[in-house]
């Protein structure tokens, strides 16, 4: 019997970005943290919160995120073993599609395993693009390239909004990420099951993609006052108990 | 027997574009400018007289699909390849598919429900500011647009490979930037061992280049005769098993027409036809 291997891709919430050791805080950062909640948290509510938010934190809180976020979790329901965490915060669904290919994934390193992938697809507005021989990511807001991509390619006359972006072009974007991945693990024989990060986007990508891989129900927890303690109040992610969550309601769906 | 299918990839070149009926022209102008019937008949005489049919009888094939669309990306080509192809049972058929790689710099986006394509005349403020992003790296801007090539093709690659198709690329552009791209990109589907560019080289003579309307730069009829024949000879040479007997007539399609999903840009030559070339 083959080895069971799980792939994860995504963004911060498939790196497992909200998994915070508060150990590792400073007493300043310790303190104003008491003032913020997931619906206020500290990273993004003000300007000094920056200096908290470095490197050298994060490379602190790696383990945890790795051993706490949805990827292990799910590893531990599903009797997997060996997990590749492909999650890169602030990453494209294109863009993570391209590292999958620079790492010459696709090639199937893996054919001793019994591989299932598993895709929690994120915002579809975000783009990619080459620059310095790196794959690089953009944001909403993040970059000019960004901000004239939303004001010159993507369809204003859509009513289909979010947040006043069309969301519609930025999904049919999306759908062909997915179907290069799907094509990938029919070739390579592994399982594929895709997840959109919100619902937002979920409904227009079934209107354009009927595949069963693309399971339509979000994962993620709403964020309101029931579930304020599945999310961080540092970063406003899913907290440790957030991500079981999202393991579980995701392992439901695959072994059904 | 499995009967084999031609499936062919690219941009102006491969839809034909340069293949003018003069006599159906009231001015000389690029197509682009006709009235929409005259572009029409214009375009249909390209997708005609093109490369892809006069190598399908050559190679002996039963049927040629053209996905050739003039202005169009690489990127824009695998989306749509994805899009009308991905979910086409083929089984049936032995497919071959012939991809004359398009000028990397150009991009594509989904705008209005449709694949839009920006090359680098369009002047699109977001194309530019791309360009002004990679222009500023130390490396050499060419690399970056290549590994964004190098990234489509290798999704073709798996498609081919997913599908037990067969494949073979070749450049429309100049040998040089071939080079980088098989020096960062290694791929048996390459159509020659050593890097080649038997479009560049005939259209570097100069010998066959459409000159209707005047400085149009495509080939002619004739050119895609030669073209044809040349990419036979490298097949033969290269990959003999995709040859069969030469063929006196082909059943062929265009289909190189983008989805489009909200009829915003109503296009006529939407309407896939089956015709024979002889």
């Amino acid at each position: 019997m083959k080895k069971k291997l799980l792939i994860t891709m995504g963004c911060s919430h498939t790196e497992g970005y909200g998994c915070w050791d508060e150990t590792t805080f400073s007493d300043e950062m310790l303190l104003k943290l008491k003032k913020h909640t997931p619906i206020n948290p500290f990273f993004g509510s003000d300007n000094s919160n920056i200096k908290f938010h470095t490197n050298e934190l994060i490379s602190k809180n790696k383990n945890n995120f790795k051993t706490k976020g949805w990827p292990a979790n799910l590893a531990k329901l599903m009797g997997t073993a060996d997990i590749l965490n492909l999650g890169k915060g602030a990453s494209s669904n294109s863009g993570q599609t391209k590292e999958f290919f620079k790492r010459n994934l696709h090639k199937n390193p893996y054919a001793e395993y019994d591989v299932t992938l598993v895709w929690l697809m994120t915002e579809p507005f975000r783009i990619s693009f080459y620059v310095n021989r790196k794959i690089e990511n953009y944001m909403i807001d993040s970059h000019p390239i960004w901000k004239e991509y939303f004001k010159e390619i993507i369809s204003h006359h859509s009513k289909d909004m979010f947040n006043g972006i069309p969301v519609e072009d930025p999904t049919l974007e999306s759908i062909f990420y997915f179907n290069i991945m799907e094509t990938v693990c029919i070739k390579n024989n592994w399982k594929f099951h895709a997840f959109p990060l919100t619902n937002v986007f979920s409904k227009y990508f079934r209107k354009h993609e009927s595949s069963d891989n693309f399971h339509e129900n979000c994962v993620m927890p709403l964020l309101d006052d029931n579930n304020l303690k599945l999310y961080s109040h540092v970063c406003g992610h899913l907290n440790e108990m957030g991500y079981q969550q999202v393991a579980k309601s995701m392992y439901s769906v695959i072994k059904s | 027997m499995k009967k084999k299918l031609l499936i062919t990839m690219g941009c102006s070149y491969t839809e034909g574009v340069g293949c003018y009926d003069v006599d159906k022209m009231s001015k000389s102008v690029h197509y682009g400018f006709l009235p929409r019937e005259e572009e029409i008949i214009q375009r249909k005489n390209f997708h005609k007289l093109g490369w892809p049919n006069r190598l399908g009888k050559k190679l002996g094939y039963d049927k040629v699909i053209n996905l050739g669309l003039g202005g169009s990306s690489t990127s824009g080509q695998v989306k749509q390849f994805f899009e009308k192809h991905v979910d086409r049972d083929l089984s049936e058929w032995d497919v071959l598919i012939v991809w004359l790689l398009s000028e990397p710099s150009r991009i594509s986006f989904y705008k209005n429900g449709c694949i839009e394509n920006f090359c680098p005349s369009d002047s699109n403020t977001m194309y530019v500011e791309y360009l002004k992003w990679i222009n500023q790296t130390n490396y050499d801007p060419d690399v970056d647009l290549l590994l964004e090539n190098i990234f489509h093709i290798k999704i073709i690659e798996q498609l081919c490979e997913s599908r037990g198709y067969s494949l073979l690329l070749t450049p429309a552009y100049e040998p040089e930037l071939f080079i980088k791209i098989q020096s960062l990109h290694k791929s048996k589907y390459y159509l020659n061992k050593t890097p080649k560019s038997l479009l560049h080289s005939l259209m570097k003579s100069g010998n066959y280049k459409c000159n209707i309307p005047k400085g149009d730069g495509h080939l002619t009829p004739d050119g895609y005769e030669i073209f044809a024949s040349d990419l036979y000879n490298e097949i033969k040479l290269n990959h003999p098993h995709l040859v069969s007997t030469p063929k006196n007539k082909i059943i062929w399609q265009w289909d190189g027409a983008p989805i489009d999903r909200y009829g915003k840009f109503p296009m006529i030559l939407n309407q896939i036809h089956t015709d024979i070339f002889k």
